[in-house]
């Protein structure tokens, strides 16, 4: 169990790595001079005030810094999972979600290095989004004490309903529509509120669809953030969705046309004149090795994903992801007597670890792909680095395996390893 | 009084660093019970010192987790932000630096923004006297043989205090910061002579040819004020690191001299640089 301790503040985090972000994102940079590497360098953190310090002032401030000894060990930003869909037995997508259930797993989070997230519900039907939409909006207008020493929620991840049907992978075909006419009307007609109060901060629908590229401008311009994928789009409509405003491309490859040299599809986004973010599940189980370092050599804008659902974090055996039955073994949920990925299980410690594995990086770019890229798709600057101002929710990874270590929220210890 | 004369400002930085280098080292090896007090200027002279200090430290061939640093000046009147300040600059010159591990709490730097300077220059001169005295003090000096803001005509007996700059002086940093003259403070706080003249060892720089004049008076002439730098003629433990244009204004014999005890101590004490410093336990 964690020990919540608090020593005084500032604290000055020492014998430690530090992970640098990349100087520029723009793929025309070289990777030598845009990657981001692990110095060995002091992090001041404010436990009061939760944020990270501006060094130079931090180093003579008064009171005087206590030093914590992070064993050599790298230090980075928490994890930001913007796709996970459950875990540890909740599920995000079930009508009988309560506030307990995503304060539960908001704080069981902080073990895999998360420490914010957007909770993702898979495609439903509008009673159900009624259902569970309001148990989020009230999360985040008023969440409960318990939420202070659990990882944060960033706002739902809607990924659906407005998919093209035959690419909707394990979503239910009865609730995927269209998103016609592209109006607010159908927004809160679907989701069950008006589209300026929603707890919706990123939806995934595929642009092909009918009113998807007009829909698409509405969601951004209600600053709801717009992925690609459960999509047969060609690379023209990938075009045109980016420029009306999508700036993210869910799951890589997988509910997504195979790359053809005829017809490229929406991979080809990835190094295109303005490539989109795009997110990737490298467990080993859903992309291929080989197929994760490929779309990393073509763009640097990966952001990884967990997609996980409700079993992650559980045992083997027989889960519930929405209406449907799954079945866990090992590393792998498949929908019940197929074939089918049923979301992942794989938390994301692990994809860290594995996508570093398949694409020969570097520890600090495999860190920012869990932490700044998504905190960028998001829009956020608070959070997934180590900037002065930052919030000091900070983990920290074993500096050869990677594995974590201890979970910080604020510069307090919420989470630790047993030994 | 030695002399280490090498050809440019980086083999004199290397040259002085890895003095630095060893003398923390020996220290480790000869007084384990307390730390070792050094005495540091900022400056761009040290820069390189300083980044080769730290890439030692990176390395491993020295720690600085058991070494106080004391800054030997700061000016008075610039905003704490200012990254003219000295501390600002030793920050991001040598503790801001990858793999540097010292503990902010082992850095002792004169605040220019205490409410009574006078109170703080004395307070200064207690810590590093409780601490067991400077081990080293490691500075570079100007055109005028300053030593720390203790500009020419400072007495040789000075102690921490607040200090004015000299004219001079402030046209230089006007220049270097790019801003006017008003911008420019006209005080700072500094170490004495006094207070640098009673470290165990001393390690002065000098660097380029404007420094040729003060170089020739200090080894030289005599021990004169207006060059307060000749005061180390006396100190029993002190080493000059120079660049060859530094000598211009030096005797032949003189830069043959130094030259040749260099290759002759190097001979019986192994390592020519610091053979036998002077360390309390």
């Amino acid at each position: 169990m964690s020990s919540f301790s608090s020593p005084p503040a500032p604290l000055q985090f020492v014998n430690c790595l530090l992970p640098s972000p990349p100087a520029s994102t723009t793929p025309s940079q070289p990777p030598s001079l845009a990657a981001p590497s692990l110095a060995a360098l002091s992090l001041f953190v404010d436990s009061s005030s939760g944020l990270i310090l501006d060094s130079r002032t931090a180093f003579y401030g008064n009171p005087p810094s206590t030093p914590v000894d992070c064993g050599g060990d790298i230090l980075a930003p928490g994890f930001v999972d913007i796709q996970l869909n459950g875990a540890f037995g909740v599920d995000f997508s079930a009508p009988s979600l309560s506030l307990a259930d995503v304060a539960a797993c908001s704080a069981r989070l902080l073990s895999t290095g998360v420490t914010s997230y957007c909770p993702t519900l898979v495609s439903l039907s509008p009673p159900v989004y009624a259902k569970v939409l309001p148990v989020f909006s009230s999360y985040l207008s008023s969440p409960p004490p318990s939420a202070a020493a659990a990882a944060a929620v960033l706002g739902v991840h809607a990924e659906g309903p407005f998919f093209n049907p035959s690419m909707r992978g394990a979503h239910e075909p009865s609730n995927i529509v269209p998103p016609s006419p592209p109006t607010p009307a159908t927004f809160s007609s679907v989701y069950g509120a008006p589209i300026d109060r929603s707890p919706i901060v990123l939806t995934t629908l595929a642009p092909e669809q009918p009113g998807a590229l007009p829909f698409i401008e509405l969601l951004t311009d209600n600053r709801i953030k717009v992925s690609l994928g459960h999509s047969a789009a060609d690379y023209e409509t990938g075009v045109a969705a980016v420029g009306a405003g999508a700036t993210l491309l869910t799951h890589l490859y997988n509910q997504m046309t195979p790359f053809h040299h005829r017809k490229p599809g929406l991979i080809a986004l990835l190094a295109s004149p303005a490539p989109p973010n795009y997110s990737i599940i490298a467990d080993g189980v859903h992309v291929a090795p080989a197929a994760v370092r490929c779309a990393w050599e073509m763009s640097r804008k990966m952001v990884l994903v967990t997609d996980a659902m409700a079993a992650m974090g559980l045992g083997d055996g027989a889960h519930k992801l929405g209406t449907m039955d799954v079945t866990k073994e090992g590393g792998r949920a498949v929908l019940t007597g197929t074939e089918t990925l049923a979301g992942s299980v794989a938390s994301m410690e692990l994809c860290v670890r594995k996508m570093k594995e398949f694409t020969g990086c570097g520890a600090a770019e495999a860190i920012w792909a869990a932490t700044g890229q998504p905190a960028s798709v998001l829009g956020l600057e608070d959070r997934g680095n180590l900037r002065a101002g930052s919030r000091a929710d900070l983990v920290l990874l074993d500096k050869d395996t990677l594995e974590v270590k201890k979970t910080y929220l604020g510069g307090r210890l919420v989470w630790e390893r047993d030994k | 009084m030695r002399v280490f004369i090498r050809t440019d400002y980086t083999q004199m930085s290397r040259t002085a660093a890895s003095f630095l280098v060893d003398s923390i080292n020996k220290f480790q090896q000869t007084s384990p019970s307390r730390k070792m007090n050094i005495a540091l200027s900022s400056g761009w002279s040290v820069k390189v010192v300083y980044k080769e200090l730290a890439e030692a430290v990176e390395r491993g061939d020295v720690s600085l987790a058991n070494v106080n640093i004391f800054h030997v000046d700061e000016f008075v009147g610039l905003p704490a932000a200012d990254p003219h300040c000295q501390r600002n600059v030793m920050y991001d010159t040598l503790y801001s630096l990858p793999g540097v591990d010292i503990p902010s709490t082992n850095v002792h730097s004169l605040d220019a923004w205490a409410p009574s300077l006078p109170d703080e220059c004395a307070a200064f001169e207690k810590k590093i006297e409780a601490q067991g005295g400077l081990d080293l003090a490691l500075f570079s000096t100007g055109a005028d043989g300053h030593v720390a803001r203790n500009e020419p005509g400072s007495s040789l007996k000075s102690v921490t205090r607040q200090a004015g700059l000299a004219y001079d002086t402030r046209i230089q940093l006007s220049e270097r910061w790019g801003v006017g003259l008003d911008e420019v403070p006209t005080h700072a706080l500094t170490v004495g002579i006094k207070t640098l003249a009673e470290a165990r060892n001393v390690l002065v720089l000098f660097t380029g040819v404007n420094r040729a004049k003060a170089l020739e008076a200090s080894l030289e002439g005599s021990m004169n004020h207006m060059f307060p730098v000749s005061v180390f003629q006396r100190h029993t433990s002190a080493t000059f690191v120079v660049d060859e244009p530094s000598t211009y204004e030096l005797r032949v014999k003189t830069v043959h001299y130094f030259k040749g005890l260099e290759r002759t101590s190097g001979e019986v004490f192994g390592n020519p640089v610091h053979g036998e410093m002077k360390f309390k336990a």
